[in-house]
């Protein structure tokens, strides 16, 4: 399948999503809602292949939190990077726990730095930091009991 | 007299000689020469203390001897890492349940002062010594074995200069 069939399969199925392709970057983007996510993931995974979630991450952007997928098919070696974003406080989104058993533990690293909250994910509880730590720290106006900023020169 | 002679006198009689010394200089040095470290590592660290502890540097021939895997029975704990605000609870719990007199060296950098992660950190504890008291402090990234026994004697000296050990 090439990267032209999966892009028109992809708008085929969900006309809202964005698909781009940055030069030098052997992958391919998909911008969606995130009120499609499990939907469009499903998709991916089923129909297109892509039966590996290399990586789930997050994005402070100050004014949201961005949701990386980094989702790779080992028959096509092809890669695919779903990108969402949520609100910055109090932001929820569909878990794809059920659908990569990977997802588990990368949502709850997202949800114990950045305070996302991932619905219908099996246990989502703190995986790095101490169930009592207070705040999320890899949000960039976090100020934390142990923090020395770095004094600018 | 003899008490001017202390902390060691020889006295030499015939076929042989006795030592004459004061029992606190009796117990500072007994103790010294045999001071257990607790097995304990939290870094990078701890690959140098076990390099110290192997037959290469071999800290036995010093009275280290053996490494103890309960505190219950270490008279000195190494701090060897970087210490976290996860660990910080369980070093503080190590810590008390080691039996007096007890002892404690902070190597490397991280443990001194939190080191490479002191800016810009959320979960490094800037030094060991906000919640344990410590003896003797070796520099380093990570120091190496020698810097590791260097300190250690170090500790040893401490511990004979101490005036009333009990």
């Amino acid at each position: 399948m090439t990267t032209q069939e999966i892009i028109r399969k992809i708008s085929g199925r969900f006309p809202t999503v964005e698909t781009t392709i940055i030069d030098g970057e052997n992958a391919l983007n998909v911008l969606t809602d995130k009120d499609a996510i499990v939907q469009l993931c499903a998709f991916i995974k089923n129909e297109l292949g892509y039966d590996y979630l290399q990586f789930l991450t997050c994005i402070d952007r100050l004014d949201k939190l961005e949701i990386h997928y980094h989702l790779y098919a080992y028959a096509s070696q092809g890669t695919i990077i779903v990108k969402t974003s949520v609100e910055r406080v109090g932001g929820k989104i569909q878990s794809v726990a059920a659908l990569w058993k990977a997802a588990d533990w990368h949502e709850r690293e997202a949800y114990d730095l950045f305070g996302v909250v991932f619905e219908g994910h099996p246990g989502l509880r703190r995986i790095l930091l101490e169930e009592d730590f207070v705040g999320h720290p890899l949000l960039k106006d976090f100020k934390g009991k142990n923090v020395v900023v770095l004094p600018k020169i | 007299m003899v008490l001017e002679k202390l902390p060691i006198y020889l006295e030499k009689i015939p076929g042989g000689q006795i030592v004459i010394t004061d029992y606190n200089n009796l117990l500072s040095w007994s103790r010294k020469n045999s001071l257990w470290p607790l097995t304990f590592g939290l870094a990078c660290c701890a690959i140098e203390m076990m390099a110290a502890g192997a037959s290469r540097y071999d800290w036995s021939r010093f009275g280290f001897e053996v490494a103890r895997a309960t505190p219950r029975q270490a008279d000195l704990m190494i701090v060897a890492g970087t210490v976290t605000e996860k660990m910080e609870k369980r070093i503080k719990l190590l810590w008390q349940q080691m039996p007096e007199p007890k002892y404690v060296i902070s190597m490397g950098n991280c443990a001194n002062t939190g080191g490479p992660f002191y800016y810009d950190s959320y979960t490094v504890v800037k030094g060991v010594d906000t919640i344990i008291p410590v003896d003797v402090y070796v520099p380093g990234c990570p120091p190496r074995p020698e810097g590791l026994l260097f300190g250690m004697i170090e500790l040893q000296k401490k511990i004979m200069a101490q005036k009333k050990p009990l």
